[in-house]
Parts: C-alpha cells; sequence; structure tokens
C-alpha cells in the first residue's frame, strides 16, 4: 500500500517536472534555431545595419528589415491607438452602466469577435472595410489634416485603401475583446467597498471611475495590454490583405508597407538564395525578440505594480 | 443641550418585495455619538447607508417614511452629491484612494470644486490633526496612502471626512478590520471627534458601544427595540429583549 503511493507520488512529480521541461526546452529550441538559422544573414549584413536598413532587394542580395520592422511596429501602434480606448469604454460601459440584464449580451457579442478566424478579418478588411476607407475616409482624413503643418505628413498620398491605417484598424478590432475582457474582469476585482466610499464623498459615477475604479485596475489592465500588443505583432493574414506588401518607409498612414509576419508569409516560397532564407529567419529571430522583450517589460511593471499595492 | 440634528420618523426599507426596516422612530443628537446595535443581519447597516441613500447605488431598494435634516427629508432629496458633502460615511475596511495621502485627504474639497491651494492646505492639516494622524504623516503626505498601516489609512479615510466639515459621519464598523492597538486609537478618536462633529456608529462590538457612544438604539429583525442613554440602557434596560442581548443570551 505504502509503497504504492510512493510509487504514484514519483510518477506525478516525474509528470510535471517533464512537462515543464519540454516546455522550457521548446522555447530554448526555438530560439537557438531562429538565431542559427539567421547567422548567414548576421554575418553578412550584421545588427545595427539589418535593423535600420529599408533596402529589401532580393535580386540584388541585399536584405534590410527596417521596412518590416517599423510595418509592424507602427501597425501595432495605430491598433492600440484604436483598441485601448474603445475598450476601456466597452468595460465601462459592461460593468458600471448598462443595465445587469443586459450585461451577458454585451459581454458575450465582444468576447465572440475574438473567435473569429483571422483570415476572415482579412477578407472584411479587404472587401468591405479597404473601399470605405479608400473613397470616404482618408479623403476626408486628408481635407481635415492635410491643412494642418505637422500632421501633413501622416496623410499624404493617394488613398488606396491598402495601407497602414486599415491595417491597424482591422488588428485593432481584433485585439478589443483582449483589452475589452481583461479590463472588465479587473473592474470588477476592485472592491465594491471603495467606490462606495467614493459616491460617499459625493463623487459621480466618472469620478469614481476615473479617481478610484481605473487606479486600482491599472496593472491588471497593462498586462491585458502587453497580451494585445503581443497579438498585434505577430498578427499575419489579417494584415496581409490590407497592408501591400511594400518594402519601403513611409510616414504617411494611407500608404502601404509590410510587417515581419506578412514577409515572412509571403516570401519564403520565393526565397531563392541561401541568404534570403537566412534573412528571413533574421526577421523572424527579430519578431521573437520583441515579443519577448515585451512581455518581460509587461511582467516587470506588473511586478512593482503588485508591491506597490500591497 | 441635546438639539436634534437628524430626525427619523417611521422608517421603512424595502430590498425588493422583503421589508428590511419596520417603523423606526429616532432622533440623532448634535454633537453627541450614537450607537446602533444588535445581532447579524438586523438591520442596523442597512440603517445607517439610509442616511447618506447609499442604497440609490443598487436597485430594487425603496425608502417610505422621513429623515429630516434641516427641514427637509433626506430620503426625497434631489441632490445627493450635496447630501453626500454633508454626511461622511467611514467603512468596515480602510479605504484608501490610490493617491498620496493629502489627495485623499483633500479629495472631497476637490469634487466640491475648491481650487484655492491655501485654504486646500488648510483643510488637510486640520483635518489629519483633527483625525490623531499629522504628527506621524506630516513628513510624508505626498506618498501613497497604501502605505500606511491599517490604522493609519483608517484615520486617514476618517481625515478625509473629516476635511470637508460634515455635520455627521457614519461609521459603519470602523474597527473591525485593525488589530487591537489601533482599536483603541481609533475610539479615543472618536471620543474627541464630537466636539466638531455627531456620529453615528455601527458596531457588533457592545463594549465599544458603551465605551464610546451618548445614545445606544438596540435593533432587532428590522424593529427598533430599544433607544436610550447608553449608560442607562446597558444599566438599566426597559426591553427584555435589550436585556437577554446585552447579558450575551443571544445575538
Amino acid at each position: 500500500m505504502d509503497r504504492l503511493y510512493v510509487f504514484k507520488d514519483r510518477l506525478f512529480l516525474t509528470l510535471t517536472v517533464l512537462a515543464s521541461i519540454i516546455t522550457v526546452s521548446i522555447v530554448i529550441a526555438i530560439f537557438v534555431v531562429l538565431l542559427l538559422a539567421s547567422l548567414d544573414a548576421i554575418k553578412h549584413f550584421g545588427v545595427f545595419h539589418f535593423i535600420f536598413s529599408q533596402t529589401w532587394s532580393p535580386h540584388r542580395h541585399i536584405f534590410g528589415g527596417a521596412s518590416s520592422i517599423y510595418g509592424t511596429v507602427m501597425t501595432t501602434i495605430i491598433a492600440l491607438f484604436f483598441a485601448v480606448p474603445t475598450s476601456l469604454g466597452i468595460a465601462v460601459f459592461v460593468t458600471q452602466i448598462c443595465p445587469k440584464s443586459l450585461k451577458g449580451i454585451f459581454s458575450y457579442s465582444v468576447e465572440l469577435l475574438a473567435t473569429i478566424p483571422s483570415i476572415i478579418y482579412g477578407m472584411w478588411g479587404l472587401f468591405s472595410l479597404a473601399p470605405v476607407m479608400r473613397n470616404y475616409i482618408e479623403p476626408a482624413l486628408q481635407r481635415l489634416f492635410l491643412p494642418i503643418p505637422g500632421l501633413k505628413v501622416l496623410f499624404e498620398g493617394t488613398p488606396l485603401g491598402i495601407d497602414l491605417l486599415t491595417s491597424g484598424l482591422v488588428l485593432s478590432i481584433m485585439i478589443i475583446p483582449f483589452i475589452a475582457s481583461i479590463a472588465r474582469d479587473n473592474f470588477e476585482l476592485t472592491p465594491k467597498e471603495f467606490s462606495e466610499s467614493a459616491y460617499a464623498m459625493g463623487a459621480t459615477k466618472w469620478e469614481v471611475i476615473k479617481d478610484v475604479i481605473m487606479p486600482y485596475s491599472k496593472v491588471g489592465l497593462l498586462g491585458g495590454i502587453i497580451i494585445a500588443t503581443g497579438r498585434a505583432l505577430g498578427e499575419t493574414m489579417a494584415v496581409a490583405f490590407v497592408l501591400g506588401n511594400d518594402h519601403s518607409i513611409h510616414l504617411s498612414l494611407i500608404e502601404s508597407s509590410t510587417t515581419i509576419a506578412v514577409t515572412l508569409a509571403n516570401e519564403f516560397t520565393e526565397a531563392d538564395s541561401a541568404l534570403y532564407v537566412s534573412s528571413l529567419f533574421y526577421l523572424a529571430f527579430i519578431l521573437l525578440f520583441l515579443s519577448f522583450f515585451l512581455l518581460s517589460v509587461a511582467k516587470f511593471l506588473v511586478k512593482k505594480g503588485v508591491k506597490r499595492h500591497g | 443641550m441635546n438639539q436634534v440634528l437628524l430626525s427619523v420618523k417611521d422608517l421603512n426599507f424595502f430590498y425588493g418585495e422583503t421589508q428590511i426596516l419596520h417603523n423606526i422612530d429616532l432622533d440623532i443628537y448634535k454633537n453627541r455619538t450614537t450607537a446602533l446595535i444588535g445581532p447579524s443581519g438586523c438591520g442596523k447597516t442597512t440603517f445607517l447607508r439610509c442616511f447618506n441613500r447609499m442604497h440609490d447605488l443598487y436597485r430594487n431598494n425603496r425608502y417610505e417614511g422621513e429623515i429630516l435634516y434641516k427641514g427637509e427629508n433626506i430620503l426625497k432629496v434631489k441632490d445627493l452629491i450635496e447630501l453626500r458633502s454633508k454626511i461622511g460615511m467611514v467603512f468596515q475596511r480602510p479605504t484608501p484612494f490610490p493617491m498620496s495621502i493629502f489627495d485623499n485627504v483633500a479629495y472631497g474639497l476637490k469634487l466640491k470644486g475648491v481650487k484655492d491651494k491655501k485654504k486646500i492646505r488648510e483643510r488637510v492639516e486640520k483635518a489629519l490633526v483633527g483625525a490623531a494622524l499629522w504628527d506621524e504623516v506630516k513628513d510624508k503626505l505626498y506618498s501613497p496612502a497604501l502605505d500606511l498601516s491599517g490604522g493609519q489609512q483608517q484615520r486617514m479615510v476618517i481625515a478625509r471626512a473629516l476635511a470637508v466639515e460634515p455635520d455627521i459621519i457614519l461609521f459603519d464598523e470602523p474597527t473591525s478590520a485593525l488589530d487591537p492597538i489601533a482599536t483603541s486609537k481609533i475610539e479615543e478618536l472618536l471620543s474627541n471627534l464630537k466636539k466638531i462633529t455627531t456620529i453615528l456608529i455601527v458596531t457588533h462590538n457592545m463594549q465599544q458601544a458603551a465605551r464610546v457612544s451618548d445614545f445606544t438604539a438596540f435593533i432587532y429583525k428590522g424593529h427598533l427595540i430599544e433607544f436610550e442613554e447608553t449608560e442607562k440602557l446597558f444599566t438599566n434596560p426597559k426591553e427584555e429583549l435589550t436585556e437577554r442581548y446585552i447579558t450575551g443570551r443571544f445575538g
């Protein structure tokens, strides 16, 4: 009897340890493989040059990742710019304003957004959103912003609908469910006594949300935003449809661009030289590094935040 | 002598179809401490939360009757924000807002739109002195309130309530989350506070009621059983139910 227990315990221990070790090894293995596969390109172009050069010319065998990196970062920033305020609005509405009976419907439909496959977002972006952007929204933005000296550069060019802005919008819709549901959960975690305490001092609903609920949920919100950012950085299919795959950097938001993920998806089949393949791996390595770096920053901030809250 | 500040007349309170409070009549005297005692679930906290209309935050609640305050029925008041700046409240657990000590104490003034920096500073200092916290925090007014100990946080919350110079402060078991030393500091503070304001306190601790209050109301199953000067109620209760409760034979 006793020995059976000992055996079961050991078996369980071994299985859990094994599972953890395998996970860690996979992560390390991916890093190592990507690094090894990109060694050629790293030796050939160096780190600094690869990150800051926007020449991506397969027939001249010169590869610089700047355009892909720029597109990745810009689409993500645009996505966050639209998604964060919208998600906070949704979370405030669902937890503080909307009647209890409708709460379920709203929460559920926002979460449903997360279940839509990204290829469908891409198709929607290309066939529905892009024409609207091209014909109505982008010309309107140009009328609005082109006369303003500082903002002119962001809206120059011919509106095509296949550009950074459209991609950012599609991405923002894709990440809203993540931020909104995490924000909602965190708002609901704020102890009732704290918001009641502010109400009892004569605060309005908005003041309670702004001064008590939001600051209390800060750490959790940040976590949600980071998860969403990670998702936006790596999103491929949806963006591939509406970004135009253009390896050059334009400051204007209504110009085409490309992202690391899109470049990888499009160009592996065409890569005809070892250096080309290696450069693509190099890009993949940078993408992994970006996500990894972001996650570390998030963990650090969350840890600091938790400490502050005691 | 005993000047009436608030007068509760035939108060009934309903949650949905359930009646929680039944026909309560009671006067709250100015610059006195009134304690509400009774077994758990008797409705004492529900009663307390009628005074600043906290029940309005949730649906399906209904008041009947009157709580007269300066000639007006609190239960019919439209401007809750103005009402709540006159009637402060302190909760069971300390509720420091995630901001500095100074900003916490100044929060009520900020809500009222007070802009005069000098006036705010004066009021914050006065409130912290009033809450017996000034000496402990005067050198770290701008550090986060969350860094204070539990007892200090509760005194800061009391200072926050004091800063807007309310006519009455409602205390909902303010020491139930604190250790004995912090509790005795708060009790000492309560005895001093009635010089500048009026206190209505819910407590589950009968010794505490006896120590800090001038008047005590015993509530049982939503009915006010007895309301008397504290000394009389604890030494010579009129009702048998009160006597059984304070001698620990039920509840």
